[in-house]
């Protein structure tokens, strides 16, 4: 077996135990209408640019981030694919819908929703989520505060 | 239901593709990018074969695999695949002392109906090839069909498997589609074989 089959199988065995977590979160912040695993592959696909996925210190940290800053590349590259897709005669976009509670977090914005989720789900510290996101733990916090307070206004606006 | 179980409601929304196919392709995105900059730096000042490194030759080899599986180049986003040619005009081959096309001659259809859409690799231009384009024939060069713009005009050619071409890169007399096409598609076989026997071999 040639060491670059070794490598290729070295990198698919690694993303392969990161993959569910990386999935689960890239569907956190991406909007309703974005196929989460669009973003996780561009993620991937940018890492793999520069280097094998071994390269990677914390791969799972290192494509959350990505994932985190391509979502607003993936509205923009949409934005133009719509036009193109108008040109070409084609729907603009593709409806999808969800339940009231999953539309009140579509609602907010993807960095704090991903705040919220890495806390609450995944339990991890604002520390710890102020260093993947690259924020201040005060940020932080303060995104989750805002964004529950959102929320629980939301739901009172709903009742 | 509590904000933890909405939070995991959508994290969990919709049909993962799996980490083998998200893999792959991701790899094939990658491979693609660096094979086509390639090109373009070939294009522009560098001589035939600089900057070309393994990565180069993988992302072409990946490039060849996509594209002889049928695979879909994706018209910005990925909600509408367009079908990459499994084509290639009248599959003649190309005479090697042909070196620098000109321009078709063709006749574009009427309207972009019957002709497909096609991007070049970064999704910053948009063409259309004719859908009647003659199928490969196996074991022969499929010669590179005119790429259009919406008036007509010939803007680039769409060879497969490489895709997208410049007129610039493709009049370039030291560019060579044959020795590219058959460069890559000695590499994608390499690269299909070591794909089909990685599954079933221990990776440690």
């Amino acid at each position: 077996m040639s060491d670059r089959t070794v490598m290729h199988a070295a990198d698919l065995s690694g993303f392969g135990q990161i993959y569910p977590a990386l999935r689960r979160f890239a569907a956190v912040v991406a909007d309703a209408d974005m196929d989460p695993d669009d973003l996780v592959q561009e993620a991937l696909a940018r890492a793999l640019r520069t280097g094998s996925f071994q390269d990677l210190s914390d791969p799972l940290a290192y494509l959350r981030q990505a994932v985190l800053n391509l979502r607003s590349n993936e509205r923009r590259r949409r934005a133009r694919a719509r036009s193109h897709r108008t040109g070409l005669g084609l729907p603009a976009t593709q409806d999808e819908t969800y339940p009231s509670d999953l539309t009140d977090l579509l609602q907010l914005q993807p960095r704090d929703r991903a705040v919220l989720y890495l806390h609450e789900v995944e339990d991890m510290t604002y520390q710890a989520i102020a260093e993947l996101m690259d924020e201040k733990e005060a940020t932080v916090r303060g995104r989750a505060t805002a964004a529950r307070r959102r929320l629980r206004r939301g739901l009172e606006e709903e009742t | 239901m509590t904000l933890k179980d909405d939070l995991t409601a959508l994290a969990e929304r919709g049909t993962p593709r799996g980490a083998l196919e998200v893999y792959e392709a991701a790899s094939d995105e990658a491979a693609a990018r660096i094979a086509l900059s390639s090109i373009k730096e070939r294009a522009g000042t560098a001589p035939r074969g600089r900057g070309r490194g393994w990565v180069a030759a993988a992302a072409a080899a990946a490039l060849v695999a996509v594209a002889a599986l049928g695979g879909v180049l994706y018209l910005g986003d990925r909600e509408e695949p367009t079908s990459v040619a499994s084509d290639g005009g009248d599959a003649a081959g190309i005479s090697a002392d042909v070196q620098a096309p000109q321009p078709s001659t063709d006749v574009r259809p009427e309207g972009i109906k019957g002709m497909e859409a096609v991007t070049n690799a970064d999704v910053t231009r948009i063409g259309y090839v004719r859908e009647d384009r003659d199928a490969p024939v196996d074991d022969e060069i499929p010669e590179p069909a005119p790429v259009y713009d919406r008036d007509g005009n010939q803007i680039a050619w769409w060879g497969y498997p490489l895709g997208w071409i410049d007129l610039e890169t493709m009049a370039d007399p030291s560019y060579d589609f044959e020795a590219e096409y058959r460069e890559y598609l000695a590499i994608g076989e390499q690269i299909e074989r070591s794909r089909t026997t990685l599954p079933s071999e221990p990776t440690g």
